[in-house]
C-alpha cells in the first residue's frame, strides 16, 4: 500500500508527462538528402608514361545543358555531383573546362531509367537511377573545341550512396 | 533527437519515481511472515481510459487516437489485460499527403512485483507483456519530389490495406488514488513483427503501436481507472 504523501507525487508526476505527451512533434526532421547525386572524376592521361592521375580544371563550369543555370564554378576540383531529371529518362549536360572560353565545351548525355522510392515520412519520395549508358563529345584529331577523350560507366546506381564514383571521365592529354 | 532524449530520459524517470514509491511501500510492510500471507480476495475487474491521447489530440492536427484498458486479477498476483481503441492521421504535409485509420487490439498479462499487504491493497507496479495487432485501412497518397534545377514532379500512390503484428513489454504502475480509483501509467517497448508490408509508406501514426516507419517504438500511456469489484474467489 501507497502512502498518502506518495500518492500526491504520483499525481504531480503524471501531471507533468501529460504535460509532455503534449509536446509530441508533428512530423520528425528529415535528416537525409532527398535528391540523389551522381558523382563524376576526371583523370588525365600523365605527362610521361601511361600512369592516369586525377586531373582539375582551374576554371571549370558545368551545368544542364538548354538552361542557363550553371551549377560549378569549380577550380580545382577532380570530382562533380551532378542530379539526373526525374522529368525524362534522358539528360544533358555540358562541360566548360574554362570559363573565359565558351565555345570550348563538352556535352554528356546520361540514359537511365527512374524508380520512384520512398525514403520516410519525414522525407517524403524521391527518385533513384539507373544509368544504362553515357555519351559524351569527344575530342578527336585537331580538334580543339572538346577536352573529352572518352568516359567510362562505373557504377550506375545512382542511389544516394556515398563514395562512389558512378562516372569517370578522362581528358585529352592535350587539354 | 534532443526531444526525443529528453523524453526518454523523463520516462526513466518516472519509472524510477515508481520503484521509489515502490520502495517507499516496500519500507512499510510487515515482516515476511506476514507478507507470505494468503488472502481471500474479491474478483476484480478494472476499466480504464488513457486521459494522455485527448491531451494529445488537442496539440496534434495529424492524429488523433483514443485507448482504453481492462483488465482482471487472476491468481498469483496476474492480471489478464486487454487494451483497445482506434485513431487517424491525416498527413497534410506540402510533399506527402494521405489519411489513414485503424482500430487495433493488445492483450496480455501483468505480473505485480509488490507483495500485498492487505486484501484492500489493490496498488501494483508491474512488468507486463502484450501481443497487438491493427487493420489499417490508408488512403491513396500524393506526393511531390522537389528539385530546384529540374523541376517539381507528383504522382499518386495507390491506398492499401495493411495489418500490423506487434509484441510489446510493459511496465508501469497504479495506484488507488481513492476508493475504487486508481491512477497510473505504463510505458512500453513495441517490436513490429510484419515489417516488409510498412517499407512502401507506411502510416505516419498507427493508432495502439505508434510511428508506422519504426519497427520499435517506446510509449506510454496514464490511465484513470474504476474498479468493479465483487464475490470472494474460492
Amino acid at each position: 500500500m501507497i502512502k498518502t504523501g506518495h500518492k500526491l507525487l504520483l499525481t504531480v508526476i503524471t501531471l507533468c508527462a501529460l504535460g509532455q505527451a503534449a509536446c509530441d512533434t508533428e512530423r520528425d526532421p528529415c535528416l537525409e538528402p532527398v535528391t540523389v547525386a551522381l558523382t563524376m572524376h576526371t583523370y588525365r592521361l600523365a605527362d610521361t608514361g601511361t600512369a592516369i592521375i586525377d586531373s582539375s580544371f582551374t576554371n571549370a563550369l558545368l551545368g544542364p545543358l538548354d538552361s542557363d543555370k550553371v551549377i560549378y564554378q569549380a577550380k580545382a576540383i577532380p570530382a562533380y555531383r551532378i542530379t539526373l531529371s526525374p522529368m525524362a529518362d534522358t539528360c544533358r549536360w555540358y562541360l566548360q573546362p574554362d570559363s573565359a572560353q565558351s565555345k570550348k565545351r563538352d556535352t554528356l548525355v546520361f540514359h537511365y531509367k527512374r524508380k520512384l522510392q520512398f525514403l520516410s515520412n519525414a522525407c517524403g519520395y524521391t527518385y533513384y537511377y539507373t544509368v544504362d549508358s553515357v555519351r559524351s563529345t569527344i575530342r578527336n584529331f585537331a580538334d580543339t573545341l572538346h577536352a573529352i577523350d572518352s568516359v567510362r560507366l562505373n557504377n550506375g546506381d545512382v542511389n544516394g550512396k556515398a563514395d562512389v564514383t558512378h562516372l569517370k571521365i578522362y581528358i585529352h592529354k592535350k587539354s | 533527437m534532443l526531444l526525443r532524449a529528453v523524453k526518454i530520459w523523463s520516462l526513466l524517470c518516472l519509472f524510477l519515481a515508481g520503484a521509489v514509491v515502490a520502495r517507499a511501500q516496500a519500507d512499510t510492510t510487515e515482516p515476511e511472515q506476514d507478507a507470505k500471507k494468503v488472502y481471500t480476495l474479491p474478483h476484480q475487474l478494472r476499466f480504464g481510459i488513457d486521459i494522455s491521447r485527448p491531451i494529445t489530440n488537442i496539440f496534434l492536427k495529424t492524429r488523433q487516437s483514443y485507448e482504453f484498458q481492462v483488465d482482471y486479477a487472476i491468481k498469483n498476483e496476474v492480471y489478464l489485460v486487454a487494451e483497445t481503441g482506434w485513431g487517424n492521421a491525416n498527413i497534410d504535409y506540402p510533399d506527402l499527403r494521405y489519411k489513414s485509420s485503424n482500430p487495433f487490439l493488445r492483450v496480455g498479462v501483468d505480473k505485480t512485483m509488490l507483495t500485498r499487504i492487505a486484501a484492500s491493497d489493490w496498488d501494483m507496479l508491474f512488468i507486463g507483456m502484450r501481443y497487438g495487432f491493427a487493420p489499417i485501412k490508408r488512403s491513396d497518397a500524393t506526393y511531390t519530389t522537389t528539385d530546384s534545377l529540374w523541376g517539381n514532379t507528383s504522382g499518386t500512390i495507390q491506398g492499401k490495406n495493411l495489418t500490423a503484428h506487434w509484441l510489446e513489454v510493459t511496465a508501469g504502475v497504479r495506484v488507488e488514488m481513492f476508493k475504487d480509483f486508481f491512477l497510473g501509467w505504463n510505458i512500453h517497448g513495441r517490436f513490429l513483427l510484419n515489417q516488409k508490408p510498412f517499407r512502401e509508406l507506411p502510416p505516419s501514426f498507427i493508432a495502439g503501436y505508434g510511428k508506422g516507419d519504426k519497427n520499435t517504438i517506446f510509449d506510454y500511456n496514464f490511465y484513470v481507472s474504476y474498479a468493479l469489484r465483487w464475490g470472494r474467489k474460492k
